[in-house]
């Protein structure tokens, strides 16, 4: 009975597996090493204790700009690291894609739109995006004090590119941070995130 | 901007001309759209055909209803006269474009949007009328950029039945018509295993595999990653795995299927209902993980307990020895008496058996022996004597021998009589034959039941008694449910010739956990040591039917069992050549070795395991040896460890003991880096160790360390 079970499950993935890995809620975070828009070795693990939130961005996509621009994604920077979040924006796209960025232009960056994240990373080669199965831009994830995922998904409950959805959305981000700083399970843990691809380099 | 006002300059002009079926035309960046009709005139109080055309520019794309792994739908919104009304887009069917890793589902080349709006009967009273279109939308090849336009477009209207003539759009429009999806009859069966989901399709006009690719409808229920498709006869199955962002459990699954094949597009619909709707899905899946991991709290240990305790009645390594119950029971099935006085002993052995079984292992373990469940069958010599059972209870029921009196004070012979020391002594041997096989679900509440104060774990482990006992006990107990069992008679013969079978297969198993355990040399003298002792009962066989005994016999009787026993001590003395511990795939778990590797941030896998261990081998066959595996452990540099628990090994208890387990099987993955182990299930399937390995090999790495080029 068990090995008629087991011999099904087999037979049935022999599809295609995932290219992307995938997180799941409730378990421990990838770690990661990257250096930040400042050259400066930057890992989950010197965050230990606090909250982390990564943002996957690309300045050029339009979905990113719809929150830049709006400034809702910077309001949300400053409400979460003034209450002591981390925030990292991590950029996954490969060398020579749409969006990609040195050190030096995503300073510039943080200057020009006034955004307010603790660093902003480089993840060039793709290796921290795949780990955590990160797909678009805008990607969000929220990982607690004890390194613990508690959200993945959109930044909110609106798919569109148009900054007029921006007030009617549910801000899946600031509502789980919310919860997080009340001892509040995340009521919403998981949502469909929206955006362009990121372009990650190919596979070596 | 200039392009919006060059629309907004032509759509004055075509409002100006008020020609026939003058269209509002916009270029935008990689995409031109246009608001196209079938015919040239609207026809009042029916339905008509308009739509978005769209032609992109080579390489770009629109998307679907389902956009995929990014990406927007297309939007349109219109303002039309009051009393039209807009259907929703008829989606022409979608292709499967991919974006690096990701799949997005859309359009590219030329193609029309078609909707339907129904114009209202008095519509005619005008002469003409302005449709008007807002449309946004997301045009990627890579990179993205979104589009909106306003679309304007006026028409003459025609009066009801009239058939106006087509416009030059038509004919693409009605090409998108045609690719629409046409609904089907099909009957659609969707069931889930583990992160799997599978649709069984059958009826009539199945399209076969060629060219043929399946979209869901909805967002957030199917990977998007090409599912799999396979004709088997008149069903054709799908199986794709669950999106990593699946949430809640639709009322059902819309499927689109498509089929490209000789330049033709053909598309079908089929609706395939969730079973058990609200109650599957994310919460059941999420349930099965708690189950195979740690359990907490008294309650849920004991149901465990009781359940894994039933479902031990099923394991080959119980049948045999409950089928000498079964026989007990139709001997004593007719009288209601004794059949409960045997039920009652039955449930009272089995319960000692486990309570026994766990008292010794708890004082075991007290006195600082690293030892957990399945300690029993790590000592060679009780495997041997389990066998020498094996085969004696073998040997009574093929009628070499009957079984007096005699031997009072062995085993068997107490447990293949009558009566209720009989089924007291059964009841024990079931629970001593059962312990290796720990069913799946009996790992964790084992694993609990030893950390917790003696009391509980004992509690525990009598539960699991009465679930073992349960089902026989029943029958003794409940005079109804046995008087449906045959009344005894001549073909109880045949059927205890047929259970003897059982019996020596389980002694072949034993000989070989014991030739694992202590090597080949242990297995021969075990094999000698059960040659005499079949010669030592057919000696006794013989003699037993006459009516005085006779001495020449009765000596032989001894000195060949006396040969039987012979090889024990030395079968308990020796031990197995130490296998291979590097054979290419894996390496021989230590302590040191894992550590090493764990300082270097090195992803493992590693395998506890036991040859007695049925589940162990049942996983290590389905999951553990095939090439897909090999390969996986290759291409990610994933290091093999197995640790080997088939005899007692102080580090493997301890290593057990620290996931809160007290048994083999246990499957842990460490992700390369630093990261926290993964815990997998105890029943293994391909996918589930390929996906756990996948991840923990794409876990981020230092710069420094990286593996591959």
């Amino acid at each position: 009975m068990k090995l008629m079970s087991a011999l099904l499950a087999a037979a049935l993935s022999l599809t295609a597996a995932p290219l992307l890995a995938k997180v799941e809620i409730g378990q421990p975070a990838p770690a990661f090493r990257l250096s930040d828009s400042n050259g400066k070795t930057r890992t989950l693990d010197e965050f230990k204790g606090k909250t982390v939130v990564l943002e996957w961005t690309n300045a050029e996509c339009p979905f990113v700009r719809k929150h830049y621009e709006s400034g809702n994604m910077q309001a949300q920077q400053k409400e979460a690291t003034k209450a002591g979040v981390v925030w990292l924006s991590i950029n996954s796209g490969a060398r020579g894609k749409q969006g990609d960025i040195d050190g030096e232009a995503a300073n510039e960056l943080i200057r020009d739109n006034g955004s307010a994240q603790t660093a902003y990373l480089l993840d060039p080669e793709g290796e921290t995006g795949r780990a955590y199965g990160a797909s678009v831009t805008p990607h969000m994830y929220i990982i607690d004090g004890e390194g613990v995922l508690r959200y993945r998904g959109g930044i909110d409950s609106i798919l569109s590119a148009d900054q007029a959805d921006i007030p009617k959305a549910t801000q899946y981000v600031r509502q789980a941070l919310a919860e997080l700083a009340g001892g509040k399970p995340v009521s919403v843990p998981v949502s469909q995130p929206y955006g362009c691809s990121i372009k990650y380099a190919a596979k070596s | 901007m200039l392009s919006r006002s060059l629309h907004r300059l032509l759509a004055m002009l075509a409002f100006l001309l008020a020609a026939a079926a003058s269209a509002a035309e916009v270029e935008t960046e990689h995409l031109k759209v246009e608001l196209v009709t079938e015919r040239q005139a609207l026809v009042a109080g029916s339905a008509n055909w308009v739509g978005l055309r769209l032609e992109h520019e080579p390489h770009w794309h629109t998307y679907w209803a389902n956009a995929g792994d990014s990406g927007l739908p297309t939007r349109l919104e219109w303002i039309l006269p009051p009393g039209w009304s807009a259907a929703p887009v008829d989606w022409p069917a979608p292709e499967r474009l991919r974006v690096g890793e990701l799949f997005n589902f859309g359009y590219s080349g030329t193609t029309v949007l078609p909707v339907a709006i129904t114009l209202p009967a008095g519509a005619a009273d005008a002469a003409t009328a302005q449709l008007r279109l807002q449309a946004s939308w997301l045009v990627c090849r890579e990179e993205c950029v979104p589009g909106k336009a306003s679309l304007e477009l006026t028409l003459p209207i025609a009066a009801a039945g009239a058939e106006p003539a087509l416009t030059s759009a038509a004919p693409a429009l009605r090409a998108a018509l045609a690719q629409r999806p046409v609904s089907t009859d099909w009957d659609a069966a969707l069931s889930e295993n583990g992160d799997m989901i599978e649709v069984q399709l059958r009826g009539s006009s199945l399209p076969d595999t060629a060219g043929l690719d399946a979209f869901a409808l909805q967002p957030q229920i199917l990977s998007n990653a090409p599912p799999r498709l396979v004709r088997e006869g008149s069903v054709l199955k799908l199986s794709a795995t669950r999106s990593d962002y699946f949430t809640t459990v639709p009322a059902a699954l819309e499927l689109v299927l498509v089929q490209r094949h000789e330049g033709a597009v053909r598309a079908w619909r089929t609706s395939a209902a969730w079973p058990g709707s609200a109650a599957a899905g994310t919460g059941g899946h999420a349930q099965i993980v708690t189950v195979s991991g740690t359990v907490s709290g008294a309650g849920i240990a004991l149901l465990f307990a009781l359940l894994g305790g039933l479902a031990l009645n099923l394991m080959p390594c119980v049948f045999p020895v409950l089928s000498l119950k079964a026989l007990g029971l139709v001997e004593s099935a007719h009288s209601p008496q004794r059949a409960r006085r045997d039920g009652f002993a039955y449930l009272a052995g089995a319960v000692t058996g486990f309570v026994v079984l766990a008292a010794v292992l708890l004082a075991l373990r007290a006195a600082g022996q690293g030892l957990g469940w399945g300690f029993q069958l790590q000592s060679p010599l009780l495997v041997a004597l389990l066998a020498y059972l094996m085969v004696a209870m073998g040997l009574s029921l093929s009628g070499v021998f009957v079984i007096g009196a005699r031997l009072a004070g062995v085993g068997q012979p107490l447990a293949a009589g009558a009566g209720p020391r009989a089924a007291f002594f059964t009841g024990l041997l079931a629970c001593v034959v059962a312990s290796p096989c720990t069913a799946p679900f009996m790992g964790p509440a084992l694993g609990y039941a030893l950390t917790q104060p003696a009391g509980m774990a004992l509690a525990v482990f009598a539960t699991l008694g009465i679930g073992l006992a349960l089902p026989i006990a029943v029958l003794g107990l409940v005079p109804a449910l046995a008087r449906w069992l045959p009344r005894p008679g001549a073909w109880m013969n045949t059927f205890k010739q047929i259970l003897a079978w059982p019996l020596y297969v389980t002694a072949v198993w034993l000989v070989w956990v014991l030739m694992r355990q202590a090597g080949a040399d242990a297995a021969a003298l075990t094999l000698l040591g059960i040659l005499a002792l079949v010669a030592a009962l057919l000696v006794f066989g013989s003699h037993q039917l006459r009516p005085v005994p006779a001495w020449p016999q009765q000596l032989a009787f001894g000195l060949l069992l006396l040969l039987a026993l012979a090889p024990l001590p030395t079968v308990s003395s020796l031990s197995a050549a130490p296998v291979a511990t590097d054979n290419g795939l894996w390496q021989a778990w230590t302590p040191q070795r894992l550590a090493e590797l764990r300082r270097n941030g090195e992803p493992v896998f590693v395998n506890m395991t036991a040859a007695w261990c049925i589940t162990c081998l049942a996983n290590e066959r389905v999951a553990l040896s095939s090439e897909n595996f090999a390969a996986r452990l290759r291409s990610s540099g994933i290091h093999y460890l197995k640790g080997d628990w088939t005899r007692q090994d102080a580090s493997i208890s301890t290593y057990l003991a620290s996931f809160e387990r007290s048994g083999v099987p246990l499957y842990v993955v460490y992700p390369r880096g630093s990261g926290a182990p993964e815990v997998l299930p105890q029943l293994l399937t391909p996918g589930l160790v390929d996906a756990a390995l996948a991840r923990a090999a794409s876990t981020p790495t230092f710069p420094a360390t990286r593996s591959s080029p």
